[in-house]
């Protein structure tokens, strides 16, 4: 029993992770708090189910293509319209997310209805057991693609010349324009990258889980504690944060019954504020 | 007074009115650097070099007056073009990456470099100008010493293949054997590529003793110009700033 939650906490935790560093990176490159955040991966998700309905394509084969939406949307909405307010620190970026987060909401709703919308495949049900505990096949597949997609991020920022030049328009961004790095290009594809790898997300969101357009308020609440967790901007920090939510999440279902879930989020939310305000490690050179 | 020769105009500076919101910190300053020429600028605290240097790299803009590279007007031109076409900062206080490793650091140098199969031979000329930076590839740069943050600082600068480079204040805050160091690094890579330097220093017996030709600039005015050797001797000079 305990192991069958530990592994479910697991499982979900790696998506998780992957949301949270999403969101860690636009906050520890350029210090916004994008809380528009939740409702992207949701829009990644919606898309996904268009692409399903229509194509009656397998869900997993839709990720590259909400990335890719969600990282264009990304790319054009921060070099435009971010930017612009990007020196009136953070409380007015707060604001502008804020509004952007609205106005994605309302394009769902538009398009989409408020109904709840999911995907449903055929090996949905399959599972396959160990050591007792049963392991859904899709389940684990999330995990793992979100685990690959976090850990490629992690490779990409610290070992190419494009992550460096993002790092360093972090670190100092005087010196990185004197070394020609054009740092609105390279704020601008932090953004999109942030956006894609929401937008990926979405589509192993709705694979376990069926969303409507207002979802993204609850992981909006995920994210900020996992990246909150690690360490703000810290993307190891996070990959813990999110194991460490997908476990709280797995037993307070388990322990005190679903309608609780929401509440032990919050209440874990306080109390990391309180007790852990600079995550697991603190804050190291992302910002 | 005939001039010896027609030199090749690199960079020219011309009536160049400049500042910070409403105060003017620059005032009609104009200045030339010929191709392979070494420029100094002299000035007190607060003359306005730093900021000179800033617009001639791009990073701040001037209110009037114009740069001209290479015979192209690049008053309007990106930070970023300009160091893809040959201008580099050493800027004040080394502004290194303290996060990055050294090596990131000399790598991100050669960020602009159009021609990447070049980076090898510039990293290999810049750990054998200092060697130091060759040992501690994989420290973080924050973590060095203030010296080694220098080399680091003129290090990154060499990456981009620069055609001119502007270094400002190179010796502040280190040791004199740290100074000589650095400086005759600076003469190694001055004879052995071809490029402009335009030196700011406090140290006013260094920057004349590099420079061929020197500007004097007083809050924002430039009140002096000439060959180094002159200005050297200028009694006025060697009464403010000589304290001879
Ligand atoms: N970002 C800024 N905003 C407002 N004023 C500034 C800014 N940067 C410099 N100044 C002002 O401009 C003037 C010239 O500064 P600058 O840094 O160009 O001088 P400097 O000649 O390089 O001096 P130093 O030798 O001390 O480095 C100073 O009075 C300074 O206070
Ligand atoms: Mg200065």
């Amino acid at each position: 029993m305990i192991l069958q939650m530990i592994i479910n906490g697991l499982l979900v935790g790696g998506l998780y992770a992957s949301i949270g560093v999403s969101f860690s990176l636009v906050y520890g490159i350029m210090g916004i708090i994008n809380l528009a955040q939740g409702t992207q991966i949701i829009l990644g998700a919606y898309l996904t189910c268009a692409m399903v309905q229509f194509f009656h394509i397998d869900p997993f084969l839709t990720l590259p293509v909400s990335g890719f939406v969600l990282f264009c949307w990304g790319y054009a909405i921060q070099r435009c319209i971010i930017n612009m307010v990007g020196k009136g620190g953070v409380v007015l970026t707060s604001l502008l997310t804020f509004g952007l987060n609205l106005v994605l909401i309302n394009i769902i709703l538009l398009i989409w209805n408020a109904d709840f919308r999911g995907v449903n495949p055929a090996y949905a049900g399959k599972n396959f057991e160990l050591f007792g505990a049963t392991i859904p096949y899709v389940r684990l597949a999330v995990f793992f693609v979100a685990v690959v997609a976090t850990v490629s991020l992690h490779w990409f920022l610290g070992h190419t010349q494009t992550g460096n030049a993002i790092h360093a328009s972090a670190q100092n961004k005087r010196a990185a324009q004197i070394v020609g790095i054009n740092i609105r290009h390279s704020y601008a594809l932090t953004f999109a990258i942030s956006s894609g790898l929401a937008g990926a997300m979405g589509t192993l969101y709705v694979i376990l889980k069926p969303v409507s357009p207002f979802s993204g308020a609850d992981l909006l609440m995920i994210l900020f504690l996992v990246a909150v967790l690690g360490g703000l901007g810290n993307i190891p920090g996070a990959l813990l944060g999110g194991v460490v939510m997908g476990l709280t999440d797995s037993f307070s279902v388990l322990c005190l019954g679903m309608q609780y879930q929401k509440i032990v989020l919050f209440l874990g939310f306080i109390l990391v504020l309180i007790f852990l305000p600079r995550g697991f490690f603190g804050r190291r050179f992302y910002g | 007074m005939t001039e010896p020769r027609e030199k090749l105009e690199l960079l020219t500076v011309r009536d160049l009115d400049a500042g910070y919101g409403d105060a003017q910190i620059l005032w009609g300053v104009s200045l030339g650097i010929a191709q392979g020429e070494i420029v100094g600028l002299l000035g007190g605290n607060g003359a306005g070099k730093t900021t000179l240097l800033n617009i001639i790299s791009g990073l701040n803009s001037p209110k009037t007056g114009s740069i001209h590279y290479l015979g192209e007007e690049i008053t309007h031109v990106n930070t970023y073009n300009r160091v893809r076409s040959g201008i580099t900062q050493i800027p004040e206080g080394r502004q290194l990456f303290p996060g990055l490793t050294v090596r990131q650091n000399l790598l991100l140098g050669s960020f602009s470099l159009a021609d990447k199969s070049r980076v090898p031979e510039e990293l290999d000329f810049v750990f054998d100008l200092f060697p130091i930076l060759s040992e501690r590839q994989k420290q973080l740069a924050g973590t060095l010493s203030g010296g080694e943050q220098q080399m680091c600082a003129l290090g990154r600068g060499l990456m981009s293949n620069p055609k001119l480079i502007l270094v400002d204040e190179l010796s502040l805050g280190l040791a004199p054997v740290a100074v000589e160091r650095i400086v005759e690094a600076l003469k190694k890579v001055y004879r052995e590529k071809s490029l402009s330097i335009l030196v700011v220093e406090q140290d006013v017996h260094l920057c004349l003793e590099l420079s061929t030709t020197a500007y004097v600039l007083e809050t924002g005015h430039i009140v002096k110009q000439g060959p180094s050797e002159e200005l050297a001797k200028d009694p006025q000079i060697r009464k403010s700033y000589l304290g001879i």
